[in-house]
């Protein structure tokens, strides 16, 4: 077991394997060697490290629509396995042939919790979380990409293109869209 | 304090939440598609996504290729944004329609455009029957190249050499295909790839390979065409290769016996892991010449894995085949009767 300590002074208890998936981590305990001293992460608030670091075993709550979308506040069990458990080698073949359940649900977090997942991500380094299919909500947009303008509305992004620019970069990328 | 409609919306934007490397990060996990969206949202996402799609370009048609000459040949680099060549890494022609047809201008475009790719790890022209790019050979350097799949015209052979010379510390895989008599062959100068581990092309290339590179290949692909019919001169090239473990050949002309080449295979590589074997038509393997072939895999010591596939087989069970060859060779793990493809069926007998 390895102590971790997040930004808001919570303490995790969490099982070596799993903390291990985290690059920085990982470097972190072969650097200082077995020790009882708790690992601070003071970039990781305790209510993201939850959802990074879930155990396997029992149902696992996942808020599903937050403040952003709904204001009732659900839970739902989610049986698989959160996806910092799955970079394991035997299991990464079959893990990719099924978008798993636990990406539905982990895209319809909100935003602001899903920013947090990113970030944390980058920050502990597990490739597993940053290469989550983001830009789908795993239901209507299973084939393709999103439409520009439904990235634009899900992200808060704002059009800064002169139309004269608009027309040029369809042009541009015309290559890759014929398919 | 007023905000406008926009500057509210900017407040909450996902650029305000991650940083740019970290937006950059992600994006390399998205699928083409994916990028080519973000490129249509804003400024800031297109100028980041820009680069990661144009990394890896890989051309299927005709007339992808002429949409992609054309956007090469209209974007100008500005002191905020670099030339688009100096994105791609990786850059394929996946079908030899792409440069089939194309006018001789739009042609001798992108026969100048490829040496401007100066951060290619990976050029895949192997498709391509219809250019030389002879320029290319003759100036072209790129100062990560790891992966260089050429149809070489004949008299385009002598200026190979040179070309891969000048990437003789960043080529690892090597594929050359190339329709030269091997009795025609001109003289090159010597191939100094010391880092080569794969090289699948024509046997006669091999002999100019130098000592480092010889002694660095572990895979071959030998490819044979119909006048290749001295299996044995082709096979005692690639004695030397003190790290090969893995042969393979194609297109051994049909009348040629499964035996010959085995033999030959143990005469010269006889400590050779992998051995797949396909010859230029459909070949049945009978019972009696699975009786003749155990012999020779007898004699390779170190055999894992041999793949005798193309055959139909519907005459006698594969299976006695396949405990024929294990008994006559002990190391052997893996054995492939059938094709490859897998619509067909294919017996494979892992022996544990």
């Amino acid at each position: 077991m390895v102590l971790l300590v997040t930004s808001d002074n919570e303490q995790f208890q969490t099982e070596k394997d799993i903390v291990e998936r985290s690059v920085l981590i990982k470097n972190m305990l072969e650097d200082v060697g077995e020790s009882d001293q708790p690992i601070p992460l003071p970039n990781v608030s305790s209510s993201v490290l939850k959802k990074v670091t879930q155990p396997s075993t029992g149902p696992t709550e996942i808020d599903v629509r937050g403040r952003y979308l709904s204001t009732a506040s659900t839970t739902v069990e989610s049986p698989s396995r959160p996806p910092i458990l799955e970079q394991s080698q035997d299991e990464t073949r079959k893990r990719t042939t099924d978008i798993s359940e636990w990406d539905q649900k982990f895209i319809t977090v909100d935003q602001e919790m899903l920013f947090e997942i990113i970030l944390a991500a980058n920050y502990l380094d597990i490739k597993s979380l940053l290469c989550r299919r983001w830009l789908q909500d795993g239901s209507q947009h299973d084939q393709g990409a999103r439409p520009p303008e439904e990235i634009r509305k899900l992200f808060n992004i704002v059009n800064d293109f002169t139309p004269e620019e608009e027309a040029q970069i369809k042009k541009e990328n015309e290559w890759a869209e014929d398919r | 304090m007023v905000l406008t409609r926009r500057a509210a919306t900017e407040q909450n934007s996902i650029s305000r939440w991650l940083p740019n490397e970290v937006l950059a990060a992600v994006m390399t996990y998205c699928s083409e598609a994916d990028l080519v969206a973000l490129c249509k949202t804003s400024r800031l996402l297109r100028n980041l996504a820009r680069p990661v799609l144009y990394r890896s370009i890989s051309i299927g048609t005709t007339a992808q290729m002429k949409a992609f000459l054309r956007t090469m040949k209209s974007i100008r680099p500005t002191s905020s944004t670099p030339r688009l060549s100096d994105h791609v890494r990786q850059f394929v022609v996946t079908d030899r329609q792409c440069t089939r047809n194309l006018p001789k201008r739009t042609a001798e475009f992108l026969s100048s455009l490829i040496p401007k790719f100066h951060h290619l790890q990976s050029l895949d022209l192997g498709f391509n029957k219809s250019l030389e790019f002879t320029e290319m050979l003759e100036r072209a350097s790129f100062s990560n190249l790891s992966n260089f799949s050429y149809t070489v015209p004949s008299h385009n052979l002598t200026l190979v050499p040179s070309f891969l010379n000048r990437h003789s510390t960043t080529i690892k895989d090597l594929s050359l295909i190339s329709d030269a008599h091997p009795n025609s062959v001109p003289h090159l100068d010597t191939v100094h790839l010391p880092r080569l581990k794969s090289y699948d092309g024509p046997s006669f290339f091999i002999r100019f390979f130098d000592t480092s590179t010889t002694c660095s290949v572990t895979t071959v692909f030998l490819w044979f065409r119909p006048y290749d019919r001295d299996i044995d001169r082709a096979l005692m090239l690639l004695g030397p290769m003190t790290a090969l473990h893995s042969f393979f050949a194609f297109g051994i002309p049909d009348d040629i016996p499964e035996t010959t080449v085995l033999e030959s295979v143990a005469k010269h590589i006889p400590r050779i892991q992998t051995v797949a074997l396909r010859k230029d038509g459909a070949n049945q393997i009978s019972y009696p010449n699975a009786l003749e072939i155990a012999p020779c895999l007898k004699k390779l010591k170190y055999l894992h894995s041999f793949n005798i596939g193309d055959d139909d087989g519907e005459d006698y069970d594969d299976l006695e085949t396949v405990y024929l060859w294990s008994g006559a060779c002990s190391t052997l793990s893996s054995i492939v009767v059938r094709t490859w493809a897998p619509a067909v069926t294919m017996i494979l007998v892992k022996l544990s």
